[in-house]
C-alpha cells in the first residue's frame, strides 16, 4: 500500500501522444534549394550513399537527390556544405507510405567554364563571388 | 526471390489497378484504424530499432494506448514491423514469417537499414532494404527512429495520421 | 609496468621452438612457423598466464606477404598483449588447431575456416558458423579475390545439430524469429522432461559482412559502419576503432577529448546496466523492477540525446577526439539525472533483495563455474560474476582511466543473481566515475587532426564495453585505406558460455539466463 502511494505520487510519466519526442534528438537535414550551389561535396561524404549526383552532359543538367529512407542523421553532409544549403533540424518523425514521398530531387543547370569543363552555373557564380570577396 | 502473393497492393502501375489499390488500402486502413496487432521481425538490424521499439512500449511512450500491441506470433499479426536490411542468412526466415501472417497485412519498414540498407548497402551478405524482398507499405526512417517516430509511423500505418513527408522537387 | 613487460619478453625468449620475439610499447610479437603455431600459442598462454584476446586471419597477398594468422593473447597481470603470428602456405592454408588446448579458440578458428578458407587441422567441430549452409561452395568473402557467383541464391541455413539422444530425450527448436522483440538466433534444446541436457545455438543470422565492407575505405568513412555494428555498444565500438586508428597513425588526442570519451563510455555502461537489470526483472515477471529499469534507462538515453543529439551516442566519436564539446549546462544536468538514477537503482535493489519470490528465481539459476569462465576466456560482467577478476579499464588502462579511482566489483557464485548484482555494483562505480570525470574535466580543444593511415602496419586497441572487453584490430593498406579490420566483441567471446550455463536448468529459466548475460547478437555476427 505504501509502495503504491509512493508511485502514485510520482505523477504521470507518459508523454502526450503525437508530440515531438520529449527530448529532441538530432533530426534529418532540411534542404534550402535556393542556397545550394550544386557543388557536389555532400555526396561522397555520405556514409550511406543516399545522396546521389548524376550529370546529364547532353541536356546540361545535374540531378541531385536525397533519399530520406536511408538517412542516418549523421550531419556529415551539413559539415561539408559551403553554403548551409543542408540545415540541421530536430525533425525525426518522417514516416511515409511510399518511397517517393521520402525523396528530395533538384535539377541544376550545367555550363562550360573557361577550360571547357562542365560545371553547375550556380557553382561558377559562387566561385567568382568568393574569390573576389 | 521466392514467389509470394502480394499483400496489400501498393506497387500497382496501371491507372485502374492504382485506383483499386487505393480502395483496398482505404478498406484495410479502416480495418486497422482502431487496433493494430504488430509482429516485430529483426531481419538484420543492429538492435537499435529493437530497443527503440521496446522504449516505445515503456511507461513514457506507452504505445499500447493507441490500440497497438506487439504479438508473439505472425499468425496473430495484422502487420509485420521489419527492422534491418534483410541479411542473406535471414531472408528465408523473413519470407516464411510473411507467409505465416494472415491477409490483409501491412509491412512496415523501420529504420534506415530496412529503408535502403543504411551503411551496409553493397555488402555481400545483405539485401539493400526490405523493399527488395517484400512489398513495403510504410517507411519509418531514422537510425534508429526515435520512439516518437515509431508512434507516428504506426499511426500513419493505421490511417489515423496524414504522412507529413511529401516529395520535394526543385528545378533551376 | 615495464618491469613486468620485460619479464614477459624474457619468458617468451626462453620458450622452445622456431620463434622470433620483438617488442613494442605494451605489445610483444612472436613470429613462428605454421606447423608450430598451436604449440607456441599454448606455451605463450601458459608461461605468461595469458588468455586468448582475439584472432585475425588475413589475406595479405596484395601486401606481398601471403596468408597470415594472428592470435592475440592478453597477459592481464603484466598489462601486455602478445601477438603470435604465422604465415600459411598460399596453396594449402593449413595450421594446427588450438581448440583442443585452448577451448576459447573454437569460434575464432571456425570463423577463419568459413570466411577465409583456412583449415585448422584437428579442430573437433568444423560445422559452418558465420556462413550458414547454403552459401556457394568455395566463396571465402575475406579473401581479396572473393567473388559472389552472379546467379541469385537463397541460404537454406539449417545446421546439422547432433546434440544428445536417448530414451525420452526430445528436442525443442526455438527461433530464429522469436516471440519477443529481440534479435534473431536459433536455439535447439535437448530435453529430458523440463531439464535441459544440452543446448545448441545457431547464431550469425545478422551477419552483415561489415569487416569486408570496411576494407578499402578511409577510416572516416569506416567509422559510421563500426558505430552501427551494435546500437547499445556503439560508443564503445566507435571509440575503440578510433583508438586503433590513432595508435596506427601515432596521434595523441587532446586531454579534454580523452575525458569526454571516457565520460561517454561510462554513460553508455550506465544506461545498459540499468536497462539490463530491468530486462532481467521482465524475465522474472517482476513488473515493478522492469518499470524502474525501463524508466531509468529512458531517462539516461534522453540525457544522451540532450548532450549529444543521439539517444544511443552514435556520432559522438570522431577520429582525433570527439565530434563536439558538451553543452554548457551539461555537468549540472548529468548530476541531476544521475542522482535520480541512483535513487531508482536503490529502489530496484531493495525490491529485489526483499522479495523471496524474486530471489528464488535468481539464486542458483544458470550457474557458471570459475573454471569454465577461465577456460572460455570470458570477459566483462559475466566473468566477474564467476569470480574472474578481469577489467580492461584497470588491467590495460586507456583514455582517462589511469587518472581515475576505479573499483572492480566481483562476485563468485556465477549465477543469475551474481550477474545482476555485478551490474548493480558496476552501475554505482560508473556513477562515481562520472562524478570524478566532471570534477577533473580539463579545458581545451576536443579534436585534433589525424594523418592518413601508414601503409602495411597494424594496430590493436581494447575497450571495456558494457558487456566486457572488445578488441579492435586495424591494418593499413597501400593507399591510406583500411586493408583489414577485425572486431572481437565482448558478446562474441561470451556466447559460448550461455550453453554451458543453462545445463541442468529448466526451459522456462532460459530467457532469464540469457538475459543475465545480455549478449548482443549484432556485434557477435557483424
Amino acid at each position: 500500500m505504501q509502495q503504491l502511494w509512493k508511485y502514485l505520487r510520482r505523477g504521470r510519466a507518459t508523454a502526450p501522444a503525437l508530440t515531438p519526442d520529449p527530448t529532441p534528438s538530432r533530426g534529418f537535414p532540411a534542404f534550402r534549394f535556393d542556397a545550394c550551389i550544386a557543388c557536389g561535396r555532400c555526396a561522397p561524404v555520405c556514409p550511406t550513399g543516399v545522396i546521389s549526383i548524376a550529370d546529364d552532359a547532353p541536356a546540361l543538367v545535374r540531378t541531385w537527390s536525397l533519399d530520406y529512407r536511408g538517412c542516418v542523421r549523421c550531419t556529415a553532409c551539413q559539415e561539408v556544405c559551403p553554403t548551409q544549403a543542408l540545415v540541421p533540424t530536430h525533425q525525426t518523425q518522417l514516416a511515409a507510405t511510399s518511397a517517393r514521398d521520402l525523396e528530395g530531387v533538384a535539377r541544376f543547370q550545367l555550363v562550360r567554364d573557361q577550360s571547357g569543363a562542365l560545371v553547375p552555373r550556380r557553382y561558377l557564380a559562387w566561385r567568382k563571388e568568393t574569390s573576389h570577396g | 526471390m521466392a514467389e509470394h502473393s502480394p499483400a496489400v497492393v501498393v506497387t500497382a502501375r496501371s491507372q485502374p489497378t492504382q485506383e483499386l489499390a487505393q480502395a483496398v488500402n482505404w478498406k484495410v486502413q479502416r480495418l486497422f484504424r482502431r487496433s493494430l496487432q504488430v509482429r516485430a521481425v529483426d531481419a538484420g538490424s543492429c538492435n537499435g530499432c529493437e530497443w527503440e521499439l521496446v522504449a516505445a512500449l515503456n511507461a513514457i511512450y506507452d504505445l499500447q494506448r493507441l490500440g497497438v500491441d506487439i504479438v508473439a506470433s505472425p499468425r496473430h499479426a495484422d502487420a509485420l514491423l521489419v527492422t534491418g536490411m534483410v541479411t542473406r542468412n535471414l531472408e528465408l526466415a523473413l519470407l516464411r514469417t510473411f507467409e505465416a501472417t494472415p491477409h490483409p497485412k501491412l509491412v512496415i519498414a523501420v529504420g534506415a537499414c530496412a529503408g535502403t540498407g543504411c551503411v551496409f548497402r553493397g555488402s555481400y551478405a545483405v539485401h539493400p532494404g526490405v523493399g527488395e524482398v517484400l512489398p513495403v507499405d510504410v517507411y519509418i526512417p531514422g537510425c534508429p527512429p526515435t520512439p516518437g517516430a515509431i508512434l507516428q509511423g504506426l499511426l500513419v500505418a493505421m490511417g489515423r495520421l496524414e504522412p507529413p513527408a511529401r516529395r520535394q522537387e526543385f528545378v533551376e | 609496468m615495464s618491469n613486468k613487460l620485460s619479464e614477459v619478453i624474457n619468458t617468451l625468449r626462453r620458450l622452445e621452438g622456431p620463434l622470433q620475439v620483438s617488442a613494442g610499447p605494451e605489445q610483444v610479437t612472436v613470429v613462428t612457423a605454421a606447423p608450430a603455431l598451436a604449440q607456441v600459442c599454448a606455451q605463450v598462454a601458459q608461461a605468461c598466464d595469458a588468455r586468448l584476446a582475439t584472432s585475425v586471419g588475413c589475406d595479405e597477398r596484395l601486401l606481398g606477404r601471403g596468408f597470415q594468422v594472428y592470435f592475440v593473447f592478453a597477459a592481464d597481470r603484466a598489462g601486455a598483449f602478445i601477438t603470435v603470428q604465422a604465415e600459411l602456405d598460399e596453396n594449402a592454408p593449413v595450421f594446427p588447431s588450438l581448440t583442443a588446448r585452448l577451448p576459447a579458440a573454437n569460434w575464432h578458428e571456425r570463423e577463419m575456416h568459413d570466411l577465409l578458407g583456412f583449415l585448422p587441422q584437428g579442430h573437433p567441430d568444423l560445422r559452418p558458423l558465420v556462413l550458414h549452409p547454403g552459401w556457394p561452395k568455395g566463396f571465402f568473402p575475406l579473401r581479396k579475390d572473393a567473388q559472389l557467383p552472379p546467379s541469385p541464391f537463397q541460404v537454406a541455413g539449417d545446421l546439422d545439430m547432433p546434440g544428445v539422444t536417448g530414451q525420452g530425450v526430445y528436442q525443442l527448436p526455438v527461433g530464429p524469429i522469436h516471440a519477443g522483440v529481440i534479435e534473431p538466433g536459433h536455439f535447439r534444446f535437448f530435453l529430458d522432461g523440463e531439464q535441459i541436457l544440452s543446448l545448441e545455438a545457431q547464431l550469425f543470422y545478422v551477419h552483415r559482412g561489415a569487416e569486408k565492407l570496411i576494407e578499402g575505405r578511409t577510416p572516416a568513412l569506416a567509422l559510421p559502419v563500426v558505430e552501427r555494428l551494435c546500437a547499445t555498444c556503439s560508443a564503445s565500438h566507435a571509440i575503440g576503432f578510433c583508438q586503433a586508428v590513432e595508435a596506427l597513425s601515432g596521434v595523441e588526442i587532446p586531454p579534454r577529448a580523452r575525458h569526454l570519451r571516457t565520460l561517454y563510455l561510462e554513460l553508455e555502461r550506465l544506461y545498459n546496466h540499468l536497462g539490463d537489470m530491468g530486462n532481467i526483472c521482465a524475465g522474472l515477471s517482476y513488473h515493478l523492477g522492469n518499470y524502474l529499469g525501463a524508466s531509468s534507462k529512458e531517462a539516461l538515453v534522453s540525457l544522451n540525446a540532450e548532450l549529444t543529439g543521439h539517444r544511443y551516442l552514435m556520432g559522438v566519436a570522431a577520429l582525433g577526439g570527439v565530434r563536439a564539446d558538451l553543452p554548457g549546462h551539461a555537468p549540472e544536468r548529468i548530476r541531476t539525472v544521475l542522482a535520480q538514477a541512483y535513487r531508482d537503482l536503490q529502489e530496484l535493489l531493495s525490491g529485489i533483495t526483499t522479495s523471496p519470490s524474486v530471489l528464488d528465481r535468481l539464486e542458483n539459476t544458470g550457474r557458471l563455474s570459475r573454471e569454465v569462465a577461465l577456460e572460455l576466456a570470458l570477459v566483462g560482467p559475466a566473468a566477474r560474476a564467476s569470480g574472474v577478476d578481469r577489467d580492461a579499464r584497470r588491467d590495460h588502462p586507456y583514455l582517462a582511466y589511469s587518472d581515475l579511482k576505479l573499483l572492480v566489483p566481483l562476485r563468485s557464485a556465477g549465477d543469475v543473481y551474481s550477474r545482476l548484482m555485478v551490474r548493480a555494483d558496476e552501475a554505482q562505480v560508473s556513477m562515481d566515475l562520472v562524478n570524478q570525470l566532471l570534477r577533473t574535466l580539463p579545458a581545451g580543444p576536443v579534436r585534433t587532426d589525424v594523418p592518413p593511415l601508414p601503409p602495411r602496419r597494424q594496430a590493436l586497441s581494447w575497450i571495456e564495453s558494457p558487456r566486457g572487453e572488445s578488441v579492435h584490430w586495424v591494418q593499413g593498406g597501400n593507399d591510406g585505406t583500411i586493408y583489414r579490420y577485425r572486431l572481437r566483441s565482448a558478446s562474441y567471446q561470451n556466447w559460448p558460455a550461455v550453453p554451458q550455463a543453462v545445463l541442468g536448468n529448466i526451459v522456462p529459466d532460459f530467457p532469464l539466463v540469457n538475459k543475465s548475460f545480455e549478449l548482443c547478437y549484432s556485434c557477435t555476427d557483424r
